[in-house]
């Protein structure tokens, strides 16, 4: 019986993982204001790739669950979109990063 | 149209009227920053394709804003096709089996059988329906039931 090949086994994977951490990234991204596009560059220079489609309404999500706040705003004369972090959205960040470095070092202890 | 509205216009169809407009302006900003990214010019008539690629298409774009869920949850999804399966042959067996008896002595003609058929895949759709409605409303229930309880789902 033939499984699925290791690459899509391997792109499942990845893709899972990578699910939960642009949300980490994305919060960690928005400690400072910032319009999406501007998130996403900010991300792509920190190693960190994600579509459109994915950021957008990502952004809204986290919003909507009180953790961002945004707001309309003039900028080189076109109406744009900025989001910060709330208070709420720090402690979630934080609690998220503190959470991977938890994995992080178990990881490190159960390959050794 | 240009290659941002078409998009636009295609996505807001898939789109729930009560967030409609708040999307398109904010998918509108979105693309605009995309426009004036750091990235290659691409022929007006192009630009669809691109948005379609970067943005996803146009329905699955809409889906992404709409925070839905799935109407039988991963946890009863096999116990759901495993329903599914044994409704689906229990109705083909029963109807094939009436459809038998119901032609008698004079044997099976040709009218008799694509009716048969046809009343067989009615009930198929049935059966799906009512599975489906039955395992949407345990899925429902049993959130209820746990977002009462203070239980995490």
């Amino acid at each position: 019986m033939s499984g699925p090949s290791q690459d899509s086994v391997l792109e499942g994977l990845t893709g899972e993982l990578r699910r939960g951490s642009l949300v980490i990234a994305v919060l960690c991204g928005l400690q400072e204001e910032r319009s999406g596009g501007a998130l996403k560059v900010r991300l792509a220079e920190s190693g960190v790739s994600i579509t459109e489609g994915a950021l957008y309404p990502m952004l809204r999500r986290l919003e909507a669950q009180g953790l961002l706040q945004s707001q309309w705003r003039m900028h080189d004369s076109r109406k744009k979109r900025f989001y910060l972090l709330t208070p709420d959205g720090q402690r979630a960040r934080d609690f998220l990063l503190s959470d991977w470095r938890t994995f992080d070092t178990a990881f490190e202890g159960l390959k050794s | 149209m240009n290659g941002k509205e078409l998009y636009l216009r295609r996505v807001s169809h898939w789109l729930p009227r009560s967030i409609r407009a708040d999307v398109i302006e904010e998918l509108d900003a979105a693309i605009e920053d995309y426009l004036t990214s750091d990235r290659e010019a691409v022929e007006p008539d192009q630009l669809y394709a691109e948005l379609r690629r970067d943005f996803g298409h146009p329905a699955v774009a809409a889906t992404r804003f709409v925070d839905g869920r799935p109407v039988v949850s991963a946890g009863l999804a096999h116990a759901y096709w495993r329903t599914l399966a044994i409704a689906c042959v229990a109705v083909l067996l029963i109807q094939s089996a009436l459809l038998v008896a119901g032609s008698g002595s004079t044997g099976l003609a040709v009218g008799h059988i694509v009716e048969g058929v046809l009343r067989i895949l009615g009930h198929m759709f049935m059966a799906v329906g009512v599975v489906t409605m039955v395992f949407a409303f345990i899925d429902g229930g049993w959130r209820t039931v746990c977002r009462v309880l203070g239980m995490a789902r």
